[in-house]
């Protein structure tokens, strides 16, 4: 399976299935969601009191028993607002919201989980890469004439 | 996903304590490796080039058999010999990963594990992506402890080089 007979070909035949994978992906995947926001808006008697689930939303105003959650509708930046109380809640939040739409065009708030130090995580995430690139050639040299890694002695 | 950081100190311990010398270096660049195949493509398209819904072309490649498929191809840039072993390792990596990643909670997405087969989603619902950080000191503190050990019994990271 790893020898070299036939590796370029092989090699062809695992970036094909993978470009295939992420294909499929692509034009699949945006059906396997349930509809968005806009379509809750655009279809309001429909969806009366249908769950709605946002995932990392920006909060913006925060008032005594609302608040105004922000999304996206193509490149635009629209706000909805939410009734109900969350604890510690402030503007720019990063937030999941479980909550239930109304055809009135708010939402009434069941669940909120405010993603605190968010930013924290990304800064955290680029911190070992360089480890990861060092150890990676503290352990392998690459041999240009026959275009492979290969571990050091 | 836990951050990187996190992910990295898992791999880091997993090595120690399972005692992985040879073709360490493919544990942690796997345990990377899911999340820089997706995050950073996407990140780039969505902010340079302001194309949205891309997550979903590189999504593939945060799933079991998508990073089966992709580890499967990185092999072949490694030495005939040494493929088996960067299989192997790169695999354990990308898996201890993904194990991770499903003991996370989100509302609305989680992760694909059966894909291309099925669109179930699936994850087990610990804690939040954004809570990793507090683990951080823990597992440095225990990694920290793990590297003075080694240093002072094995002579590990060339102590024992400099005193022969």
């Amino acid at each position: 399976m790893f020898s070299n007979k036939y590796k370029i070909g092989k090699m062809v035949l695992i970036f094909l299935l993978i470009l295939f994978l992420c294909h499929y992906g692509y034009h699949k995947g945006p059906e396997t969601v349930g509809p968005e926001l806009q379509d809750y808006l655009d279809n309001a008697e429909l969806f009366d009191g249908a769950e709605l689930v946002s995932s990392y939303s920006k909060v913006g105003e925060v008032n005594e028993g609302r608040f105004e959650l922000m999304y996206r509708y193509g490149d635009e930046r629209r706000k909805i607002i939410v009734i109900g109380n969350a604890e510690g809640l402030e503007e720019g939040d990063i937030v999941s919201v479980k909550s239930i739409f109304r055809k009135d065009g708010f939402l009434e708030l069941e669940e909120i989980h405010i993603h605190k130090h968010l930013y924290l995580q990304w800064y955290a995430s680029l911190l070992p890469i360089p480890f990861v690139i060092l150890f990676f050639f503290k352990e392998f040299k690459f041999k240009l004439q026959r275009l492979e890694f290969e571990r050091r002695r | 996903m836990p951050d990187l950081l996190t992910h990295f100190l898992v791999a880091f311990l997993f090595v120690k304590l399972i005692k992985i010398e040879r073709y360490k270096s493919l544990i942690y660049l796997g345990t990377i490796l899911p999340d820089i195949l997706t995050r950073c493509p996407v990140f780039a398209i969505d902010v340079i080039l302001n194309i949205r819904e891309f997550n979903w072309f590189f999504m593939p490649l945060h799933t079991p058999f998508g990073i089966l498929l992709t580890c499967l191809f990185v092999t072949y840039f490694f030495d005939e010999k040494s493929r088996k072993f960067v299989f192997t390792n790169l695999m354990a990596g990308a898996f201890l990963h993904l194990f991770l990643d499903v003991l996370q909670i989100h509302w609305g997405t989680a992760y694909y594990l059966f894909y291309p087969f099925s669109w179930v989603k699936f994850e087990i619902g610990l804690f939040w992506p954004h809570q990793s950080i507090y683990f951080i000191p823990v597992l440095s503190l225990v990694a920290a402890v793990i590297i003075s050990i080694l240093v002072v019994e094995n002579g590990e990271f060339g102590v024992r080089n400099r005193n022969v």
